[in-house]
């Protein structure tokens, strides 16, 4: 996913804790609430937040959630990336599975993201941490 | 996108005219319509945010078109956006629920391609024996078509002499002793044919429930003919042989001797030097008359036609002894009256082990065993020699002789099994078991034939 198009001034927010959890959500959904996305995008995206930042807390300990907007407005984009330096995912594909996830094969956790966001990447290796970004665009 | 958005406008403007005839008071009605609006929402693919959505923006106008207080309205406007968040969980989960449902179907798209394509025939029935589902090698095979079969029962498409055998096999699968079962029986087409089809069949579970049998039927009619054309060509090469015995035995052996006295009477009448080297022509004329003897014995043992197989069998181990010093002992239980194939079978066997025994297996003693109940005639075969390491030697392919791959032949066309007992230092057993047939009809229908006398006894590129 190319980053060239994103305007300089991204948000970054620590995540240690559920309050930081809280935070990122609600700088999320500011951010996108500027650029015009509606009241269902709104929560989406506040979801995905709390999805990520969920997982950096109960894998990694810490890490980081970076908001950021595209330049362009044609149309308005909202990227979310998670970063965390913790243990890493032996295989990140099949942590995209349905079931393999601490949901319980609900659908909620990465592949719930995955399905809420319009796009959608995981890098990870064991040892040197986890990046999910993830985009939605305004409808 | 604009076409979700006009969809989303029109289901909009109805539920809000639903929603205000209901607050008015129109009762089931109104549900109803809202249950059919929910309806078409799914087949549309909206969300359940898009709903909750829907909902919210029609409860924010009947709050307004009733002049309710602003607080009111801002109460409900918040508690709108606190109910979406609660929803999204469930959004990814409905998501979620939809992929599934794409993968399955595709994944059930290649699992029917695979069914139906497969030129064995694949197939389902329950425990009563109702066919559930065929594919269509299935309707080729036996000439019936899908309908026909799922309106049949498995006894009314086999030979009714071999309904029997499916029988048996399912209630051995039922009670345990064996997860699944391969055994030959005939199938009777739609227009009266038979077909040989060798049937593997396994239970399917349903909560750790049996709830019927699935099964892989293939059509063995070219095996059968190539087996019954091997049966011919043994018969024949018998028949052949036994002529050429008679011939040798009988005949040359009577030329011989009328030769014999011949020159015995011409040396009576000569003087003794020249006597002496007439001798030695008889000498080589004892030696001949051995050898045809020998060679009749070889191509078929006058005994077995003349006394039968067991003292054809003492006979043939008498001259094994004789000439390698192997002690070979002989027991046997009454038999009855054997198949001619069966007993030329045997003796040919015993033949060829003795030869492998006394090649090979360094024995001082072997001994044979042959009984025979109703079904079978088993015959063993024991040595106390070196022994060898079976799966070594099954998989040196390259030092293959022909001793018990020839066994295995002669056993094939007669349904009989090879198993051997071995192990470098310990001694070889073969054990031979061949099925008794006292009716004429076909070897189809046989049994046993469970998976494990298969890959234990099966190993065909084998030989010492």
């Amino acid at each position: 996913m190319s980053t060239s198009f994103l305007i300089a001034d991204e948000i970054r927010v620590r995540i240690n804790s559920d309050l930081d959890i809280i935070a990122a959500r609600q700088k999320g959904r500011e951010l996108a609430k500027g650029r015009g996305f509606g009241p269902i995008d709104l929560a989406i995206i506040a979801t995905a937040i709390s999805e990520l930042a969920r997982n950096i807390v109960l894998y990694a300990r810490s890490g980081e959630i970076i908001l950021n907007a595209t330049q362009s407005k044609d149309p308005p984009g909202i990227l979310v990336v998670a970063l965390d330096e913790g243990p890493g995912i032996a295989d990140a594909a099949e942590a995209m599975q349905c079931g393999y996830s601490t949901s319980g094969g609900l659908g909620l956790g990465l592949p719930g993201v995955r399905r809420l966001m319009d796009e959608f990447e995981i890098v990870s290796k064991v040892g040197r941490g986890t990046t999910v970004t993830a985009m939605k665009w305004k409808r | 996108v604009k076409d979700t958005v006009d969809r989303l406008e029109s289901l909009s403007e109805e539920y809000e005219a639903v929603l205000r005839d209901y607050l008015g008071g129109t009762g089931e009605a109104a549900l109803e319509r809202a249950y059919e609006l929910g309806r078409r929402a799914v087949a549309e693919r909206l969300g359940v945010l898009e709903m909750a959505r829907l909902h919210h923006q029609a409860m924010l106008k009947a709050a307004r078109s009733r002049r309710m207080p602003e607080a009111c309205i801002r109460a409900i406007t918040s508690a709108g956006k606190l109910f979406v968040e609660s929803l999204t969980p469930f959004e990814m989960t409905h998501r979620g629920f939809g992929e599934a449902n794409a993968a399955l179907r595709i994944s059930g798209a290649r699992y029917r391609e695979l069914f139906e394509n497969a030129n064995d025939i694949v197939f389902t029935v329950d425990l009563k024996g109702n066919f559930t589902s065929i594919n269509r090698a299935g309707e080729r095979l036996s000439g019936y078509d899908r309908n026909e079969v799922l309106s049949m029962n498995f006894s009314s498409f086999v030979a009714r002499e071999h309904v029997e055998v499916a029988h048996f096999a399912r209630q051995v699968k039922l009670s345990g002793e064996e997860e699944s079962t391969r055994y030959e029986l005939e199938m009777v087409t739609k227009d009266g044919r038979r077909v040989p089809l060798e049937v593997n069949t396994r239970l399917i579970y349903e909560e750790l429930r049996p709830v019927g049998v699935q099964g892989i039927a293939r059509d063995i009619t070219e095996r059968k003919q190539a087996e019954q054309a091997l049966r011919g060509l043994n018969a024949r090469f018998e028949d052949e042989a036994r002529r050429i015995a008679r011939a040798l035995h009988d005949e040359a052996g009577q030329l011989l001797a009328s030769v014999y006295l011949a020159v015995a009477e011409i040396a009576s009448e000569l003087p003794a030097p020249v006597r002496a080297r007439l001798e030695v022509i008889t000498v080589r004329l004892d030696q001949v008359a051995e050898q045809l003897r020998h060679l009749s014995h070889e191509l078929r043992p006058v005994m077995l036609d003349d006394f039968g197989l067991v003292p054809a069998l003492e006979f043939l181990a008498q001259g094994v002894s004789k000439r390698t010093g192997l002690a070979v002992a002989i027991d046997a239980s009454p038999l009855g009256t054997l198949p001619p194939p069966i007993e030329t079978a045997l003796y040919r066997i015993l033949q060829e082990s003795l030869t492998n025994v006394s090649k090979h297996a360094q024995a001082g003693h072997v001994r044979v065993r042959l009984y025979q109940d109703t079904r079978t005639i088993a015959c063993s075969i024991g040595d106390d020699g070196i022994g060898f390491d079976l799966p070594a030697v099954c998989t040196n392919r390259g030092n293959a002789g022909l001793g018990l791959l020839g066994i295995r032949e002669r056993l094939a066309p007669l349904g009989g099994t090879l198993s051997i007992v071995t192990a470098p230092g310990r001694g070889t057993t073969l054990d031979i078991r061949i099925p008794l047939k006292n009716s004429r009809r076909s070897d189809t229908g046989r049994w046993p034939r469970s998976p494990l006398e298969q890959t234990t006894h099966a190993a065909p590129n084998y030989s010492r």
